[in-house]
Parts: structure tokens; C-alpha cells; sequence
């Protein structure tokens, strides 16, 4: 059996300066960036000059002083998530942002625990940790890589083995953008607007392929 | 450290300390364990703090000063899968009296662009009022997957929302347009 997609996620972080008590549900409505009756059945955790964290059925928002993020498990609701970031920052458009990460997380089935267990062997041998510490088991790695667009930032990859689905494997992919022109508060908007527009279908394509690319090496392992 | 653990705010907490040692105003962070931005490289960590596939493996991040873990909410992810067969990107081209007409962009699965012909009713009632010509919206055709297992066919139709303008931006494109006007008119 190959690895089978389980379920995925996307979300979306910023780090800048925010003011979290702005983003409650009606505010959202208000502004028509969320139907009335989403706003209406918004489960509301928070929404104070510190923290803002509420719910709505496809959507988890948590809004700190100096993070924004904004969720969804959901995968027909990737382009509306988008085009509420979007919808969001043509508002606040003078937020000053440093740094933005749009975040595809996969949970692959896989066949048996020994295939898992292969799996993660090819990422962390334990045959290099045997003199250092026995019987080890991955339980998380994180790799970084460059971005092959003229943008700065990089591309991070995270791999676990997933407790969503046993046996089973987690990869989240970190498309990860920093605004270096920090200053120019008011250009950040429009730049966050156009990556998330214009980049979109590629980030989510390489998140896809990168995860792909993991997974593809159970199968590598199974034919050896 | 699972950024949408929930969040007790309990006033009255406050109200335990010394009134002399009591802060005029006691921030939300007071009571929140909120570890700084940065990963322990000294990068910002821009990835979703809830990003773990074993998340109650972690700390709480959210955790009152006297040690109460604060019970985190359900999340979205455990909720309803849905999981999406094929997707497309639809352009409203047409309004009928019971349908409307629109081309359709491939996003996930393969083929060509179509046009279909979609009943108003399918549309949820808060969309409705959205569809107009050249409005944009998404159709997604896959399964709704219960938590219990349970595999429903489901199709989902959700229109794009952008801001709305407001009446002083209106006005200022109004104005800005009017000065256009003027400047060709003088040539």
C-alpha cells in the first residue's frame, strides 16, 4: 500500500505589530470579509488589546501583539483563507509586518509502524546515534532550505511522525517570506497581497511535491 | 505550544493580589505563558506554532501563573474533513433566472476550463447576494468525512469577499476620477 494523504491544513503567520482587539467576528462581517451568520456562530475564546483567539467552523484566527495567524483544516477553503489574509491587510494596510509564513501541513497514512520506522530511519539513521544514545526514534526534524524565487526568506520542511493518523507521517511545508524593507509599513500590504495572489498555486504546488517527495521515499525504501 | 489553547481571562484572579503589588493594569500576557518570538536559533519562527502532529506531546503555551492548565479549544482540524476531489476557481459570466453561467479554472485535478450552469440554490444564502457578473468564487467537489469515519459526497460553492469600500473611499475615487476626467478633457 502506497502512503495515502490523510488530511491537510493551511495557515497562514505574520509577525509585525498588531492590535489584536480589532479582529473579532462582527469586525470580520462588518467589514464583508465573513458572511453575517459565520460571525454570528463565531466561537469567541478572546478578543482583548493582547490576544484575540476565535473559531468559526473553517477557521481558527489567534491574533497576538505581535503575531497574526490565521488557520484552516480544510482544504476547500485554502483560497478563501487567502483572500481573507488579503482582504485583512487591504484594511490594515499600514501594519508594520516583518515576516510572513504560509504553512502546509499533510498527514499521510502509511502501511505499518515498520514502514514509519523506515521512514524515519532515512531522515535520522540510528545507526549514526548508536554510539551516542541507543534505541532512538525521530520524533521531529526540521530542515531548512533556499527559496529557488528571487524572494527573501527560505523554505522550511518539518517531519514527524503523525499522531493524526497511526501509522502514519506529518510533514509541514514553511513557505516562509521576510520584508526586509521593514519601514515602509505602507508598501508591505500590497506586497503581501501580490505574493499571496501571484504565488499562491506555486507555494501550495511545491508544499504538495515537497511532501510528496518525502513520503515517496517509503515507497524508494519498500523496493530496495 | 499550541498558539489556540484556550484562554480563561478570569478578572477576579487579579483581585487575589496585594492591592500594593497589584499592576494598575494587568496585561493578558500576565496570566499566559508566551514564550518570546523567536526559535532557538535566534530566527523568527513564522511557522505555526501549532504545527506538530503530536501536539498534546507539548506544553501547553497557554498555562495560568498558579499551574492550571487552561483546556485547549477544539480545534478546526478535528472537525469535518473535507477532502477535495476536485477544485475549481469559477468566473460568474452570466445571470439566468434560476442559474447562473461561469467559466471554470482548474485548480485541483486535471482538465481543461469549463463553463457550467449552476442553480442559485446551490449557493448558500449569505453567498447569494454576491453573485454578479465577473464575481469570483470556488467549487470544491470531494468527500465530507465525519469524525466518526462516515464518507459523504459534498460539494462547496463559497464566493470571494474583499473589503467592502467605504463611502469616503468611494468618494475619493470619485474624486480622483473626476480630476482624470478633467485633465483628458483639457487635452
Amino acid at each position: 500500500m502506497r502512503p495515502y494523504l490523510k488530511s491537510q491544513g493551511l495557515n497562514v503567520v505574520l509577525v509585525g505589530n498588531f492590535n489584536p482587539a480589532i479582529f473579532h467576528p462582527s469586525w470580520f462581517s462588518v467589514n464583508g470579509l465573513i458572511p453575517q451568520q459565520e460571525a454570528d456562530k463565531a466561537q469567541i475564546q478572546i478578543v482583548h488589546p493582547d490576544a484575540a483567539f476565535f473559531a468559526i467552523d473553517w477557521l481558527e484566527v489567534n491574533v497576538l501583539r505581535e503575531r497574526f495567524q490565521i488557520a484552516t483544516g480544510q482544504e476547500a477553503y485554502f483560497e478563501p483563507l487567502r483572500d481573507l489574509v488579503v482582504g485583512i491587510f487591504e484594511l490594515l494596510s499600514h501594519t508594520p509586518l516583518q515576516h510572513m509564513g504560509v504553512n502546509r501541513n499533510f498527514h499521510f497514512g502509511l502501511e505499518s509502524d515498520r514502514k514509519l520506522r523506515l521512514l524515519c530511519n532515512r531522515f535520522a539513521p540510528e545507526k549514526n546515534w548508536q554510539s551516542i544514545l541507543p534505541n532512538t526514534d525521530m520524533t521531529s526534524l526540521i530542515v531548512r532550505g533556499s527559496r529557488k524565487d528571487e524572494l527573501p526568506g527560505f523554505v522550511g520542511v518539518k517531519i514527524e511522525p503523525s499522531a493524526v493518523v497511526r501509522p502514519g507521517i506529518f510533514v509541514e511545508v514553511n513557505d516562509h517570506y521576510d520584508f526586509t524593507d521593514a519601514n515602509k509599513a505602507s508598501l508591505l500590504s500590497p506586497r503581501i497581497s501580490e505574493i499571496l495572489t501571484n504565488r499562491w498555486t506555486e507555494s501550495l504546488l511545491r508544499s504538495l511535491t515537497i511532501a510528496e517527495a518525502v513520503t515517496a521515499l517509503e515507497s524508494e525504501d519498500a523496493s530496495q | 505550544m499550541p498558539v489556540n489553547s484556550s484562554v480563561a481571562y478570569d478578572p477576579s484572579r487579579s483581585m487575589t493580589l496585594d492591592p500594593a503589588e497589584r499592576p494598575r493594569k494587568i496585561a493578558l500576557r500576565y496570566f499566559l505563558d508566551i514564550p518570546p518570538n523567536h526559535d532557538k536559533e535566534g530566527g523568527v519562527n513564522v511557522q505555526d506554532p501549532n504545527a506538530s502532529s503530536e501536539p498534546s506531546s507539548e506544553p501547553l503555551r497557554f498555562r495560568s501563573k498558579d499551574g492550571i492548565v487552561l483546556f485547549p479549544p477544539k480545534s478546526a482540524q478535528a472537525q469535518d474533513d473535507f477532502i477535495a476531489i476536485q477544485k475549481w476557481e469559477g468566473y460568474v459570466s452570466h445571470l439566468g433566472e434560476d442559474t447562473f453561467e461561469a467559466t471554470l479554472v482548474c485548480l485541483k485535478g486535471e482538465g481543461p476550463d469549463q463553463y457550467a450552469e449552476i442553480f442559485f440554490e446551490d449557493v448558500s444564502d449569505d453567498d447569494r447576494a454576491l453573485i454578479s457578473i465577473g464575481a469570483v468564487f470556488y467549487w470544491t467537489i470531494g468527500y465530507l468525512e465525519k469524525p466518526s469515519g462516515q464518507r459523504l459526497r459534498a460539494s462547496l460553492i463559497r464566493f470571494r469577499r474583499l473589503p467592502v469600500w467605504t463611502r469616503r473611499e468611494l468618494a475619493n475615487a470619485e474624486i480622483r476620477a473626476k480630476e482624470l476626467e478633467s485633465l483628458f478633457d483639457a487635452e
